[in-house]
């Protein structure tokens, strides 16, 4: 990959966090509107997009990031109120700006001009008319690279006075002379050395000379006076065009003149047929096709790569803060300083020393399990981004319904897998918009419940054990059990006669289709509902609960494994095949005893664990007809929790714990029930990885 | 010869990286900083040796050290013959005057093109 395309690739990273900062200001400038520093960071953030974005040449997006600029510049100066639309809108300027990016990263060229034009028409009429002229638009366009192009030669008269501290704005008059000897040929140079003091009062940062120069040159007045543009307004420039005096002798016939122009001069062709042939010009890929070098599907192929790899920019892309990369370059160079210690260990001497051998690769180990971790959290992200995204949807949506609500944030530094943040985030958007728009109660209702006005909505993020769980709280109303219950009866879906108590809640609201509402509201009851953000949450090893009590609120809690890349899981072998457990399902182990058994009714048991009875699966269950015999001294319970139930299962050994990477078996395979997947252990043999939720459902909804 | 060395001072990484590359397709040795303090700090490193260093080139509006402060803090070290051009959008002529009052040799506006930074460039280094 080339440079330009890395240097878009950064254009990308940067202006998502750009926008990210600007959301955040925003939000924060909203609940304290006054010019302060958020307006400093989000004017900054604009600033910096614009620039940026210009520098890549996505022209339409700076030229939009320009007038947003202008917008906050009003801002700044006092000369217009920072009010709550005003905030609304901009917050919808910053989306339509992701939007434009978001097009440029996926490869598309540009936007509608119609919508471009329609948007920046209503962020003008926020400006106002007057804002509209640009004064400095002369000083942006002086600046105009100074091509050579075949003219007719002028004669210029250049007096260069210097102020005498020239030197020190760093600028060399030697190297403007030079530059100006660029742009054509001196006729004559005469430096003015009379202001030369004695030798012994010299002061050698100071400037004492100035010239004369007569340039012969192709160039226009305005390219001249460009050399000297940096200096002219604090020095004594002056250039006079005298072509007219120098017209005799003067060769009009210019060599570097492209043939087409030189034609035009000579008046054997006219400009518009020089327009004419340079039109029939093709693109090269069409040309080639033409002249059969290269077939059409052949080019199409070559023009699909470009346009993927430009979209795969930010996929394929992540930001890995600079000290996590230092962690991982000590590690490697751990591993390389063990293991030439134990190079030498092994040839050093005729019969080496087993044991030391040993400790080091003990500590070898270590280091290599440090490491693996370590990558693994290079795929972590901290979950800030995503909240403050939910802060804002969450506003949206009350604003939107005419509810107050305040926003908690924390444990934001939690970090989660990219994946799974990337693909919880738009299942959980839905359910924040429930949350405000189901859940929270209007002004009037809360108080007449004898809340505060301001309905809580809470983001928490931490991390127990070996799960990381996202929480989101509301302090509305509940869930109505009476009409769940109504509805779920409507749909058909199977209720229990007896009071619904929150795992039933949940089984019902995550049916696919499920929805209480009876108005489709802007923002929530679409349909899309528990069941998408369930299955998403199951699909990353996680699991969702629901907690509700009438006018309390509800809480929704997300669990998810800790890593993704590398799971810990205790190996276990049943019958002649090896198992693994994820390690965060697992509550305990312990040696089977007959009697803690207690049975009842044909195949269901129970075993006393700590004080509670569980019912004990055997995995021949599912994978064999014949039941192993459960009555072996040699037997070994291990006992697990899906965060629905726990339950024992009845293995024959436990062989001990490790960390591993589990291969789908669904793309190498087929997809078996109850197995995540597998994986390769380190004598090559294969283990299966079991999935806890299928199992639950294997054993406890076999009907 | 040494190459010609040029340090580039701006806080958007998109731009740091454009410059960079433009200039250093055209023969130059870049080293880069994120804001003024950043780039003094690259200058503190540097005195001794002054590695060819023929040129700054800076953004104004940075956090941290913005670059008036920057230009100020460098003509007030040993480097203060070092031609300074500087990037601005606000193409203000109160931004210039300021850039100006300050020290620095040249200005561009941004956007611009990589042609117009090399031209700008050229006016204030010594070709090799």
């Amino acid at each position: 990959m080339n440079e330009p395309d890395e240097t878009l690739k950064i254009f990308f990273a940067e202006t998502e966090d750009l926008i990210k900062t600007s959301e955040e200001s925003l939000l924060r400038l909203e609940s304290a509107p006054e010019a302060g520093p958020e307006l400093e960071e989000l004017f900054r953030a604009i600033h910096t997009l614009k620039s940026g974005s210009a520098m890549v040449g996505f022209d339409h997006i700076s030229e939009y990031a320009h007038l947003i600029e202008n917008l906050l510049d009003r801002l700044r100066d006092g000369k217009l109120p920072i009010t709550r639309p005003l905030i609304s809108f901009l917050l919808e300027e910053i989306d339509f700006i992701r939007d434009m990016v978001d097009k440029c990263a996926d490869g598309e060229t540009g936007i509608e001009p119609v919508v471009l034009e329609a948007r920046k028409a209503r962020v003008n009429r926020f400006l106002g008319m007057d804002s509209i002229n640009r004064d400095d638009a002369d000083l942006s366009e002086t600046i105009t690279h100074n091509s050579i192009k075949a003219k007719k030669w002028h004669c210029y008269n250049i007096d260069l006075i210097f102020r005498k501290n020239l030197f020190e704005s760093g600028i060399d008059p030697l190297l403007l002379l030079l530059n100006l000897k660029e742009m054509g040929e001196f006729i004559e140079v005469v430096s003015d050395s009379s202001e030369l003091p004695r030798y012994e009062e010299i002061d050698i940062y100071k400037l004492y000379i100035s010239w004369r120069v007569i340039l012969k040159s192709a160039a226009s007045l305005q390219e001249i006076e460009n050399i000297f543009m940096f200096v002219k307004d604090d020095n004594d420039i002056e250039i006079e065009e005298i072509t007219n005096r120098y017209k005799d002798g003067v060769d009009l016939k210019a060599g570097g003149m492209p043939i087409g122009e030189a034609l035009i001069e000579k008046k054997s062709i006219t400009k518009n047929d020089l327009e004419e042939a340079l039109k029939k010009q093709k693109k090269i890929g069409e040309i080639l096709v033409e002249e059969k070098k290269i077939d059409k599907e052949a080019l199409q192929t070559v023009v699909t790569m470009q346009e993927e790899s430009r979209a795969a920019y930010r996929k394929t892309s992540i930001r890995v803060d600079v000290s996590k990369i230092n962690y991982l370059v000590n590690l490697a160079e751990e591993t390389g300083v063990g293991l030439s210690r134990m190079q030498n260990m092994l040839s050093d001497q005729e019969a080496p020393n087993m044991y030391e051998i040993n400790l080091q690769l003990e500590s070898l180990i270590k280091v290599n399990r440090e490491f693996q971790e370590r990558v693994a959290q290079v795929r972590m992200f901290s979950l800030e981004g995503t909240f403050r995204r939910f802060q804002r949807i969450a506003r949206d949506t009350a604003l939107d319904q005419n509810k107050q609500i305040k926003t908690i944030i924390s444990g934001t530094e939690t970090e989660l897998d990219k994946e799974v943040i990337e693909c919880i985030t738009d299942p959980l958007k839905h359910l924040v918009r429930n949350c405000v728009g189901h859940g929270i109660e209007s002004p009037e209702e809360r108080m007449a419940k004898g809340k505060p006005e301001e309905g809580i909505i809470e983001f928490r993020a931490y991390q127990k054990g070996g799960q990381i769980f996202v929480l989101i709280r509301d302090d509305g109303n509940g869930i109505n059990i009476e009409k769940i219950r109504e509805r779920a009866l409507e749909m058909g879906i199977e209720v229990p006669d007896e009071e619904i108590d929150n795992e039933t809640l949940m089984q019902i609201v995550c049916n696919p289709g499920f929805s209480t509402s009876s108005s489709v509201t802007k923002l929530s009851g679409r349909g899309v509902g528990m069941d998408v953000v369930k299955t998403e949450v199951k699909k990353l090893g996680g699991s969702l609960k629901i907690e509700t009590a009438k006018d309390k609120g509800t809480t929704f809690t997300l669990a998810f494994p800790l890593t993704f890349a590398l799971t810990e899981a205790l190996h276990f072998r049943e019958k002649d095949r090896s198992y693994l457990v994820p390690l965060w399902g697992l509550v305990g182990t312990e040696k089977f005893e007959q009697s803690n058994i207690r049975s009842f009714g044909g195949d269901e048991k129970l075993y006393r664990f700590r004080g509670n009875y569980l019912p004990i699966m055997n995995l021949s269950r599912v994978y064999w007809d014949e039941m192993s015999d459960i009555n072996s001294q040699e037997k070994v319970m291990i006992f697990l929790d899906t965060g629905r139930r726990g339950f024992g299962l009845i293995v024959d050994e436990v062989l001990d714990c490790r960390q591993i990477v589990v291969k789908s078996l669904e793309s190498n395979y087929r997809n078996v029930k109850g197995i995540s997947g597998a994986t390769i252990m380190g004598d090559g043999s294969v283990a299966l990885v079991l999935d806890l939720f299928d199992l639950d459902k294997i054993f406890f909804n076999k009907n | 010869m040494m190459e010609e060395h040029i340090l580039v001072v701006d806080d958007s990484p998109t731009i740091r990286s454009a410059v960079s590359f433009c200039l250093r397709n055209a023969g130059y040795e870049v080293s880069e900083a994120k804001n003024g303090k950043d780039g003094l700090k690259k200058l503190e490193s540097m005195k001794e040796s002054r590695q060819g260093l023929a040129l700054i080139v800076t953004d104004i509006n940075m956090p941290q050290m913005d670059g008036i402060t920057f230009i100020k803090n460098v003509k007030k070290s040993n480097f203060r013959f070092l031609p300074i051009l500087f990037f601005t959008t606000e193409s203000k002529k109160s931004i210039l005057e300021k850039g100006r009052a300050v020290g620095a040799s040249g200005w561009l506006v941004k956007p611009f093109q990589p042609e117009q930074l090399l031209w700008a460039v050229k006016k204030l280094v010594w070709p090799k």
